[in-house]
Parts: structure tokens; C-alpha cells; sequence
């Protein structure tokens, strides 16, 4: 398979860690090809071995696992010649990079950013510290952080998340690498920033030409930097060719299995049921028996189970699977198992967003604000957090509202308060016209219930999912602990939990099950308003998609609202019908979700759009063109909180905050709109100007 | 690991209800029942130490004094365990010996136990002003040494077994605020939380439905280790001459009467001292079996 003369050569590489009686093997006979400058993209869900791969390149795998592979060359050398010493010596951090996940750990805190960053250097390359600090500032200010001098004294904890990823790459920069293995890089920060650190990757790379794999669950990311892609399944790579190849015309039902779980506009209907890879990733201990994907394949036969699929090989492009041409067609969208019509369509008898009709809202927030104090120390003076700053929203029956913004802006607090656990220190919050302050938790419980991001911090690990599920039953004191299990039963077989997980623990099943068991536990109750925070970022496309699918059925079925807080466009796109952008604790733009995606007005909404990576194989990542650091929210620029970051700021923008206009499309925040403000008064009923 | 247990999981019989699971575990926990029987034998031997004791465990018979067990030369049938220095039966003085050591062990750690849980929960869960007055008491706690503290309250209260236990329960609950602290403080964040609340669960029974479930663990570690803890403390201050008053017979106190004579007479120190290592093993055994069996995320 893999020729000579190419950059770096990967041949049947496996991993083993041994057990006490079996072994896992996360990677079993991963094989590719690079030429020099190439982008490799490995994808997969979590636990398919992406990361242990890269690892095992590396020669980081931890000692009790063993590696073995026919071929493991970079550049004609044989890594797997070298013992640890050497590679540490003369492969890692200085021929090979790499760049990690989780910025906020991967800077240590206790030595500066300079001693950080010259150090690589000094330890590999017979330098002096002076050269090595020039080349950190020069590395600094390329990757865009200014008054780079300074800022070589500082410490980690000065520094933003993007700001530290920037860091990181700079590091990872410091010996001209001619490899860069990137594991999520971009994983942990948010929209805008994602887009800016992989522009900046791609750009750098190009520039240096430097090789690069790039490891990552979003598909997004992958088809727009890489050349070539490898999915990868249960340590297997399943499929690999070009980035083009493999999205145009996926040949692995796997990959196109995960294609078809994407929320992305151009595929599938908004609202509609997206595809789904029914099933969870395979355990990795022992041997498997047959295609490890078998289990969870639309397109598996009898010799799936039992026979290994042989690896095809077609047009430079490989995947290995029974199918010998392998999925032939993407199914055009009409053929997909979708509800007719979807909730849009179908919600006109059931429930109908009650925007238009100028019925009261649901929910009510009028000039909601919320100020912490923030004091570190008894003697320190107090800062003021305006985590919510004059925020007013409504939201009517039977619609998904979304909330967009990025971590900081205040949206998890605004969920708090609508769940009335946060006192608000001003405005009012009306629950069906009547002040939330003057109902009681119980029954703001009955009627508001929330779902939370991390299915592994939002179920008790202690209680059964039987238990969890009943326990607002139990609080509530509805029937008897017989009908309660009844109950429980059956909203289990509606959020899709198979029965005989009553008395399992939450640590026994996926995170995909976990999450609907909280869905089960919000929703038994029979509320009225769903808050959902993130629901789904904390989870694979293909679960992802799954929760989808039940939450837009369940809308349907219980006639519920959705308040959907999350930082992912493409999610909003699919689901919401009408969006709302938060930036620094203030709505800067709102309105139906067709009209913000299709003209959005504010900088700010303009940019989160353009940083959505939609699946366009080698559309490169666009340039958001808006300034890289999100604020400190404790430290609120003045005039409009945006002006820093705005392309389009004047010298208005600095002094004097907009207070907002009601457009033809909407609500926006932004002095570019103050003239084209319709004939509302200015202190507005938001909603009533959307229709 | 954890995909591990989630097949086998799936694999075991449906409707295993949570009582029939723990019944089962329970059953396949060896130290669990190990430490379950070493508990209860010891348990029944002090309770029913009048019945099997030989002889009145204060009695004197200077003529017998420091005979040797029966396995060591010179030993009699009479005496199985020999005699101490004043003639009494060392075997009829290890069982009612027993009796004591267990109360102290068991009642002070039990005291503490409630002590520094509510206190550690109350400074985890709300924080704040409560959390820094109850810091406040807790680093006054550790200033002052714990045995010096008795033997200073001793002085004004008439040493006598229940205030004995009350004061090391009292000074003991250091351990159990830290740990219980700490780990309430990590959940507090826990979503699992939030939803309690947003389901509409009053502040109690957050605490003891979602909080205190997911202390257990820790709580159990921390009470075997100061059941231990007490029951040393006792001696010391017997050696001191402010625990338990002779002749009263306790396992401490009789470690500390042999210590005098332990070059010669090595089995005065070594036969309570195996009592008390068999008692705090089983009470180990048993704690951790307790929280193997009853946490679920531990049981990979």
C-alpha cells in the first residue's frame, strides 16, 4: 500500500495494552501515506483510537502498551529503530510536533511563556538563550500575539484560551518541525476563535511546509484544511482518499453514516430528522470477530458477522468493506427516514409558534439583569460581573429559541435565572404573565425543567436511572412507587431506553444514554419549557444527531418549547425558530432564525456565521475578520462592548452604547441600524417586531 | 475498562432489582465477609464475656502472678492466655477488655463522625461566611494538640468512660470536616445538582438525596480509620492515667500495664496488641467492603 518515497510512511500499526486477562487493542492496523506539505485528517467517533494512533507515532503511548507496526518511517528514517532516548532527543518537539487539545492544560503555570517556549529550543538545537528568545518573539507575533517582547515574561494564566492554543502553535513552531500532529486543536475553544487558530494553522503550515495530521471529530474543520482523510473506526481505518473523494462520494457506510448525522443546511431540511448511526462504538478488548461496524451497519450482510471485509482499493482511494463498490449513492435527502414535513410543517395543528398571533409569551424576561462580586481576598476591591446586563426576551409557546453567544457571555446564568435558581438584581421575570419571584420553586420545577451539556455531571452516579428518572415523581409526590415505575417505564421507551436499564448505573451506559436519560428526567414531569444548555456538545456527531432526532419528536409529541443555548450554529440552523445573539451579557441581535441565517445584521452575528464550517472539502477557513480576544467580562470595553472587536467601529462605537433597534428583520444592538429603525418605539416588545 | 462492565453489564439477566444486586455482590465480596466476621466475632465474644470468661477479670491471685500462656513453657491449662503482674487472667481480661475498646472505638468515631460530616456539609454546600467560620474553628482545632486538650478537660470533669468517649468523639471529627468538605464542595458544581434543584428539591433534600449518597465512600474510609484511632487514643491516656481507670480492663490500658514488663513478658503487649490489629482489620476489611458493594462507579 503505502509507496516509498513518501514523507512519512505508517504501515499496519497496532497497539495492545494488555490486561489481566484480555488486552485492548485501540489500534489495529492503521496504515497511510503522506507527501511532504500534505494534510492528513484522521476523523472518528470517540474511542476509535485517533489519539492513541497519533500517540504511538509519537512514541508516547504509555509504557504498558506495546506497539508494533511493519513500517513507521519519517522521511526514510525508521522511527522504530530509535529507542526512547533518541526520539526524545531528535524526533519529538523537534522533528515531529504536536499540539494539544486542552490549551488551559498544556501551558505549565508556574514558568513564563519565554522560558516555555526557549526551552524546546534550547534542549534540541545548539543555540544561544538570546537567539532562542528572538525566535520566540518572532513566533509569538506571527501567531498573532501582540507586544510579543512583553508578553515573553508573562504567565499562562495571563493569557485567554485562544491566546493560549496561539501558544501552544508557537511552541510547537520553535524547531521548524517537519511533522505537526494537531489532536483537537480546536476542540475546547469557541466558534470564532476555533476559526481564527485554524486559519492561522493552515496558513503557517502552507508557509513553512510543514506536514500536518490533524485529528478531530468535527468534520466541519477536517473538510475544509485537509488534503486527505482517514476515518477511522474501532482502530481501524475504514476509509481514506482525498478530502474531496471521500465527502463527495462516501464509500464506508460508516462514513457515510456520519455525513448524514451533520445538521448542515445544505443536505438536510431544518427541522427535519437527521441520519443516525444507531448503536455505540465497539468495546476494543480482544480479538473481533467479522467488520468491527457490522453491529450498527444499515448495509450489513451474514458474512459481515463472521468474515473480516477485505480493503478495496479504487481511484487511489481505499475503504475496506464487503460492498465492492461500497455505498453507491448518497441517498438523495427525500429518502431519509424523515417525519413528513417535520415539526415546521407539521406543528400547525399541535403547536404553533404563537410569535405572530401577538399571543402573550410564555416566558417573559424584561430588563433582567444580574451583577456578581467578584472579590478575591477580604482586602481587594470589588469587582462587579454583569454577567446579565438589561437583557428582555420572550419566548412563546411551541417555539425553539435559540441562544447564541460564546462562553462568557452570560447565557448560563440567563438559564439559570429563567430556571429560577439565580436572583435577579433587576428587572422582572414573568412566567404565563405572573412574576416569577411570587411563584414557588415547586411550581416553577413543574413547569420549567432544564437539560445540561455534560451527561456525566448531570445524572447523581449513585442513583439507578430508574431512580433519577422517578425522582421528580417522588418530589412531587405523584402516585404511588408502582404507577411511579409505570411511568418511568414508559417515558423510557419514549426518550428510546431500553427497560432493562431501570437499574443500571449511569457509569454502566453511553453518553448518548445518559443524555436521555436526563431528557427523560426533565421531561416526565410533563413541563411546558425545555431549557436546554448545550445539550449536545459534549457528545459524537452521531449521538449528536440521535438527540436531535428525539428532542425535535419530542417537541412534537408533548407540544414542548425549546430554549436552546449552545455556541453551535449548525445545531441553531437545524433546530431553532427564532435565534438570539448574546455578546457580554446583552441581546446584541434577535429575530426568526430563517431571516438572522439568511441576512444577519450585527458584526457580531455576521462573524459567528462566517466562522460556521460547513462541509465544503477544500473551501479553506474563512477570515471572520474580527478582533481575536473575546473581552474580560469583568472589564466591559465602554461605549457598544463590542467596538474592540468590530470591524466596522467608529469612533461612535467607543463612547456610546446602542440601545437598540427593531428592524424589518429584527432586533439589533448596533449603531449601523440606529436610521433604519422602524416606527416602534424604542423601548421595545422585541417579538412583537418579528412576524 | 469502563465498555467492559457496560457489556457485561448487558449481558447479566434483565430485572436485577438494586436490593437483589447488592445481595449478590454482597455474597461475592470476600472481604466484605471476611471483615463482616471478624466484626461480629469479636462483637459477640465481649458481649458475652460474662458467660465465657473464666475467671472475674479484676480478680487478683498474687500467688499466680505473670504466668505464661499455655504455649509457652510453664504454662497451665488454668490460665490459657497466663496472668498479668497483679495474678488476674489475662484471657477473662481480654474479653471484658473488649467490650470496652470496642464503645470507645465505635461511640467516638461515631461522634466525630456526625460532628464532622454536618459541619463538613454545611461549610462544602453554602460556603461563604459559614464556610470560613467553620475553617476558622477547624485550623483552632488543629492548633491545639487533641490529647493535651482531654487531659487539660479531664482536669475539671471526673474522668469516667462516657465522657471519655464524648471527648475523643468531640476532638475527632478533624478528619471527616476536611474530607467531607472537600467533597461536597466538588459536587456542589455537579449538574446533578442543579437539576435537584430545578426539579424543585428543598435545600434538605439535596443534601441528604443527592449530596450524602456520594459521600459515603469517603466517610466510611475516614470511620474505620478512627475507629482505630480512638481506640489508641484510650490507651494513651490510660498510660496516662485519665482513660479508662483500673481495674476496669481495656485493651490500651492493659498494652500500657505490659509495657513495663515487655522484654520478658512479651505476650502482656502482644496478645491485646493482636486483639486490637484483628478488630481494626476486620473494621477495615468491612469498610471497604461496604464501599465496594454500595458504590456503583467503583466496581470496574
Amino acid at each position: 500500500m503505502p509507496g516509498d518515497g513518501k514523507f512519512l510512511i505508517v504501515d499496519n500499526l497496532r497497539v495492545e495494552i494488555p490486561l489481566a486477562v484480555d488486552s485492548i487493542h485501540p489500534v489495529r492496523g492503521v496504515g497511510f501515506a503522506l507527501e511532504k506539505g500534505e494534510t492528513l485528517g484522521i476523523v472518528g467517533e470517540s474511542g476509535c483510537g485517533k489519539s492513541l494512533t497519533s500517540l504511538a507515532i509519537m512514541g508516547l503511548l504509555p509504557k504498558r502498551a506495546i506497539r508494533t507496526a511493519d513500517r513507521l518511517e519519517l522521511d526514510g528514517l525508521d522511527l522504530l529503530s530509535l529507542s526512547d532516548k533518541q526520539l526524545a532527543s531528535q524526533i519529538r518537539g523537534n522533528r515531529i510536533s504536536m499540539i494539544f487539545q486542552e490549551p488551559m492544560t498544556a501551558l505549565n503555570p508556574v514558568y513564563t511563556i519565554g522560558r516555555q517556549l526557549t526551552q524546546v529550543m534550547l534542549l534540541h538545537r545548539d543555540v544561544s538563550m538570546a537567539e532562542a528568545l528572538d525566535r520566540a518573539e518572532y513566533l509569538l507575533e506571527r501567531v498573532g500575539i501582540t507586544a510579543a517582547k512583553s508578553r515573553l515574561s508573562q504567565y499562562p494564566h495571563q493569557f485567554s484560551g485562544g491566546q493560549r492554543q496561539r501558544i501552544m502553535i508557537a511552541m510547537a513552531l520553535m524547531n521548524e518541525p517537519e511533522l505537526i500532529i494537531a489532536d483537537e486543536p480546536t476542540t475546547a475553544l469557541d466558534v470564532t476563535i476555533q476559526a481564527q487558530i485554524l486559519l492561522l494553522l493552515s496558513e503557517l503550515q502552507r508557509e513553512l511546509g510543514m506536514t500536518m495530521i490533524l485529528i478531530t471529530h468535527d468534520l466541519g474543520v477536517v473538510a475544509r484544511t485537509t488534503d486527505k482523510i482517514a476515518v477511522m473506526y474501532a482502530g481501524e481505518v475504514v476509509e481514506s482518499g482525498t478530502t474531496e473523494q471521500v465527502f463527495g462520494s462516501p464509500k464506508h457506510p460508516y462514513t457515510h453514516g456520519l455525513l448524514e448525522c451533520i445538521p448542515d443546511p445544505s443536505r438536510v431540511e431544518p427541522g427535519t430528522r437527521l441520519g443516525a448511526i444507531p448503536g455505540i462504538v465497539p468495546s476494543l478488548i480482544g480479538e473481533t470477530q467479522g467488520c468491527a461496524f457490522a453491529g450498527r451497519c444499515d448495509y450489513a450482510q451474514d458474512r459481515c458477522h463472521s468474515t473480516e471485509a477485505p480493503m478495496r482499493s479504487q481511484n487511489g482511494r481505499q475503504f475496506r468493506c464487503v460492498l465492492e463498490h461500497g455505498v453507491e449513492e448518497a441517498p438523495p435527502p427525500a429518502a431519509l427516514p424523515v417525519k413528513d414535513g417535520g415539526p415546521f410543517a407539521a406543528n400547525d395543528e399541535g403547536v404553533s409558534p404563537a410569535t405572530a398571533s401577538g399571543a402573550a409569551p410564555l416566558l417573559a424576561m424584561d430588563d433582567v439583569r444580574c451583577v456578581f462580586n467578584v472579590r478575591r481576598g477580604i482586602f481587594r476591591q470589588q469587582n462587579k460581573l454583569r454577567a446579565v446586563d438589561g437583557v428582555s426576551l420572550d419566548l412563546f409557546k411551541g417555539e425553539v429559541l435559540a441562544l447564541v453567544g460564546e462562553s462568557g457571555c452570560g447565557k448560563t446564568t440567563l438559564a439559570r435565572i429563567l430556571l429560577g435558581l439565580q436572583p435577579i438584581d433587576d428587572g422582572v421575570v414573568r412566567l404565563d404573565g405572573e412574576p416569577m419571584a411570587d411563584t414557588g420553586p415547586r411550581d416553577i420545577a413543574r413547569r420549567i425543567q432544564p437539560i445540561f451539556q455534560d451527561p456525566y455531571s448531570s445524572l447523581n452516579p449513585r442513583k439507578t436511572i430508574g431512580q433519577t428518572i422517578g425522582r421528580p415523581l417522588e418530589i412531587h409526590e405523584v402516585g404511588d412507587p408502582k404507577e411511579r415505575q409505570a411511568m418511568v417505564e414508559e417515558i423510557m421507551g419514549l426518550v428510546g431506553l431500553p427497560r432493562r436499564m431501570y437499574h443500571s448505573y449511569p457509569n454502566q451506559v453511553s453518553g448518548g444514554q445518559r443524555q436521555r436519560v436526563a431528557i427523560a428526567r426533565a421531561i416526565i414531569m410533563k413541563p411546558e419549557v425545555v431549557i436546554c444548555d448545550e445539550p449536545t456538545s459534549a457528545l459524537d456527531v452521531s449521538v449528536q444527531s440521535q438527540i436531535l432526532n428525539l428532542l425535535l419528536d419530542l417537541r412534537e409529541e408533548l407540544g414542548l418549547t425549546y430554549l436552546l443555548i449552545t455556541h453551535d450554529l449548525s445545531v441553531v440552523q437545524h433546530m431553532a425558530t427564532r435565534v438570539a445573539v448574546m455578546y457580554l451579557g446583552k441581546i446584541v441581535e434577535m429575530g426568526d432564525a430563517q431571516t438572522v441565517f439568511n441576512a444577519p445584521q450585527h458584526p457580531y452575528t455576521k462573524a459567528l456565521l462566517k466562522s460556521v464550517l460547513s462541509l465544503t472539502p477544500g473551501a479553506g477557513i474563512p477570515d471572520t475578520h474580527i478582533g481575536g480576544s473575546f473581552p474580560n467580562p469583568l472589564d466591559v470595553p465602554p461605549g457598544c462592548s463590542f467596538h474592540p472587536r468590530c470591524p466596522e467601529a467608529t469612533d461612535r462605537c467607543k463612547t456610546e452604547m446602542p440601545v437598540g433597534t427593531d428592524t424589518a428583520a429584527g432586533f439589533v444592538r448596533c449603531h449601523l441600524f440606529d436610521d433604519t429603525a422602524m416606527d416602534l418605539p424604542a423601548k421595545r416588545d422585541v417579538a412583537a417586531g418579528i412576524g | 475498562m469502563a465498555e467492559a462492565t457496560a457489556s457485561s453489564a448487558e449481558q447479566e439477566p434483565v430485572a436485577l432489582s438494586p436490593g437483589e444486586a447488592l445481595r449478590l455482590r454482597i455474597r461475592n465480596h470476600r472481604g466484605l465477609l471476611t471483615g463482616f466476621g471478624i466484626v461480629c466475632f469479636v462483637s459477640l465474644l465481649a458481649i458475652l464475656a460474662p458467660l465465657i470468661a473464666p475467671y472475674d477479670p479484676s480478680e487478683q491471685v498474687l500467688a499466680r502472678r505473670l504466668l505464661p500462656p499455655v504455649w509457652v513453657e510453664g504454662g497451665t491449662w488454668d490460665h490459657l492466655f497466663g496472668t498479668d503482674t497483679l495474678g488476674r487472667d489475662y484471657l477473662s481480661r481480654l474479653l471484658y477488655g473488649g467490650r470496652i475498646s470496642l464503645l470507645i472505638g465505635l461511640g467516638a468515631a461515631s461522634i466525630g463522625c456526625v460532628i464532622g460530616v454536618t459541619l463538613g456539609i454545611c461549610a462544602g454546600y453554602f460556603g461563604g461566611r459559614i464556610d470560613q467560620a467553620l475553617m476558622y474553628l477547624f485550623t483552632c482545632q488543629l492548633a491545639l494538640p487533641g490529647l493535651l486538650l482531654i487531659l487539660a478537660l479531664v482536669v475539671f470533669i471526673r474522668p469516667s468512660l462516657p465522657i471519655l468517649i464524648a471527648l475523643i468523639g468531640a476532638l475527632g471529627w478533624t478528619l471527616y470536616f476536611t474530607v467531607v468538605r472537600s467533597a461536597t464542595m466538588q459536587m456542589r458544581q455537579f449538574d446533578y445538582i442543579t437539576a435537584a434543584r430545578a426539579l424543585g428539591s428543598n435545600r434538605r433534600q439535596v443534601l441528604f438525596y443527592e449530596i450524602m449518597p456520594n459521600l459515603l465512600n469517603q466517610i466510611i474510609v475516614v470511620f474505620t480509620l478512627e475507629v482505630g484511632f480512638a481506640i489508641l487514643a484510650e490507651a494513651a491516656l490510660s498510660f496516662l492515667g485519665v482513660g479508662v481507670q483500673p481495674p476496669t480492663p481495656a485493651w490500651g490500658l492493659m498494652i500500657n500495664e505490659g509495657r513495663s514488663a515487655m522484654f520478658f513478658r512479651p505476650w502482656l503487649v502482644i496478645l491485646p496488641g493482636v486483639a486490637l490489629f484483628i478488630l481494626v482489620i476486620g473494621i477495615n476489611l468491612m469498610g471497604d467492603g461496604v464501599r465496594d458493594v454500595t458504590a456503583p462507579e467503583n466496581r470496574n
